[in-house]
């Protein structure tokens, strides 16, 4: 039979007959692998990224000791570098940066007189932040704000979830040689850690900073910002470049 | 339908570039240890650094990126297997999305705005990649120009 030259015609705007069996196969993987990725989602989370330590003393780090403490400064005063760290006691990034980044600055800069280092608070991922600030707020008032801080990024939950009280902060506070817990408490809801708070801010929306861990290195030849958990050599860069 | 094939796969293309552009910039701010910038409210902190912002230890912007490549190459295949790898994808996508968005309202009370875009992406992109499904084109009959 020869084959006909002309096309069949064909309805405009009907349906074509399609196959469905491969669209239900994959509407069907779709459902596994979607009710998987919630399944491990919901049990498992983060495996590799910045979960902090259980570890719970003050200055974990060990590398607080010797160096002079003035309000939330470490090091001289006259340092001819100062950097500034704004964070949030809730921020994990933050913790991280408290674990990797500040024992080289303190080692590298601050032991040997080249850079002081500042911290600043910020409380924008929860009302649990506003707490802890005030808490490191009122620790500074005591020269203590450091270890309190490092003894907090140590003791870390999950963001929001209700660990960062005010129990939590006298809790770590009870590790903190010097740190007066009754006068904590009390000045956590004073006036002057406030106001504190507020010099914080205000600075950070002076320097622009919109996230955490955010670091400003500021020397005789101007100054350098950095965000997030930089290398050691990020900061080396910016020192140099400022002194 | 109104729309055509052609202008089906041109808009699940448009929808995958704007979800990997997102997904990239999440993924550069993540790798860089920073919290996105968040354009409307102040959540993205909040999100990107709980533990639901990964899967067994894979960043879930990674996942994104992944997800919103395979969209592309679905918008650029022609035919059943472009039309079934986007329905597949467009329904893991969607499907994790709003588990993802419950995640940001009932536990984390915080919503990062880039997430929610991406969502509504994969939503869209879900709707699109439905409509291939369902009203395929009319293949080529016997004698028709090739």
């Amino acid at each position: 039979m020869p084959r006909s030259l002309v096309a069949t015609p064909r309805p405009i705007g009907r349906r074509s007959p399609i196959p469905r069996r491969p669209f239900l196969a994959a509407a069907l993987a779709a459902l596994l692998v979607t009710a998987a990725l919630i399944a491990v989602s919901a049990v498992g989370g983060r495996a590799g990224g910045p979960s902090p330590p259980p570890a719970a003393a003050a200055d974990p780090l060990g590398s607080l000791a010797g160096i002079a403490q003035q309000g939330a400064r470490l090091g001289p005063a006259d340092a001819p570098v100062r950097i500034t760290e704004w964070g949030d006691l809730q921020c994990p990034f933050c913790a991280e940066a408290a674990r990797t980044l500040d024992p080289g600055i303190l080692r590298r800069w601050v032991r040997p007189g080249t850079a002081n280092l500042t911290f600043r608070t910020l409380a924008f991922i929860g009302p649990d932040s506003l707490t802890g600030a005030l808490g490191a707020q009122a620790a500074a008032l005591q020269n203590r704000l450091w270890p309190l801080v490092e003894s907090l990024y140590a003791r870390q939950g999950a963001e929001n979830s209700g660990w960062l009280t005010q129990g939590a902060v006298l809790a770590a506070a009870a590790g903190v040689p010097g740190l007066d817990r009754a006068a904590l408490r009390r000045d956590m809801g004073s006036a002057r850690a406030q106001a504190a708070l507020g010099r914080d801010r205000a600075a950070a929306d002076m320097q622009g900073v919109h996230s955490t861990p955010h670091f400003l290195i500021a020397g005789p030849r101007g100054h350098r910002a950095l965000e997030g958990v930089v290398p050691l050599s990020a900061v080396a860069a910016a020192i140099r470049a400022v002194r | 339908m109104g729309v055509s094939e052609r202008g089906r796969r041109i808009t699940l293309g448009a929808i995958a570039l704007a979800g990997l552009a997102i997904s990239a910039y999440l993924t550069a701010e993540r790798a860089a240890g920073k919290a996105p910038a968040c354009v409307l409210g102040g959540g993205c902190a909040t999100v990107q650094g709980s533990r639901y912002a990964d899967v067994a230890g894979v960043p879930v912007a990674v996942l994104g990126l992944l997800a919103y490549a395979a969209l592309l190459l679905a918008a650029l295949l022609p035919g059943t297997p472009g039309r079934v790898l986007g329905l597949f994808t467009a329904l893991v996508g969607a499907g994790f999305s709003a588990w993802l968005t419950g995640v940001e309202l009932g536990i984390l009370h915080a919503v990062c705005s880039w997430c929610a875009a991406s969502a509504v992406l994969m939503v869209l992109a879900l709707a699109v990649c439905a409509a291939r499904a369902l009203w395929a084109p009319a293949p080529a009959g016997p004698g028709a120009a090739r």
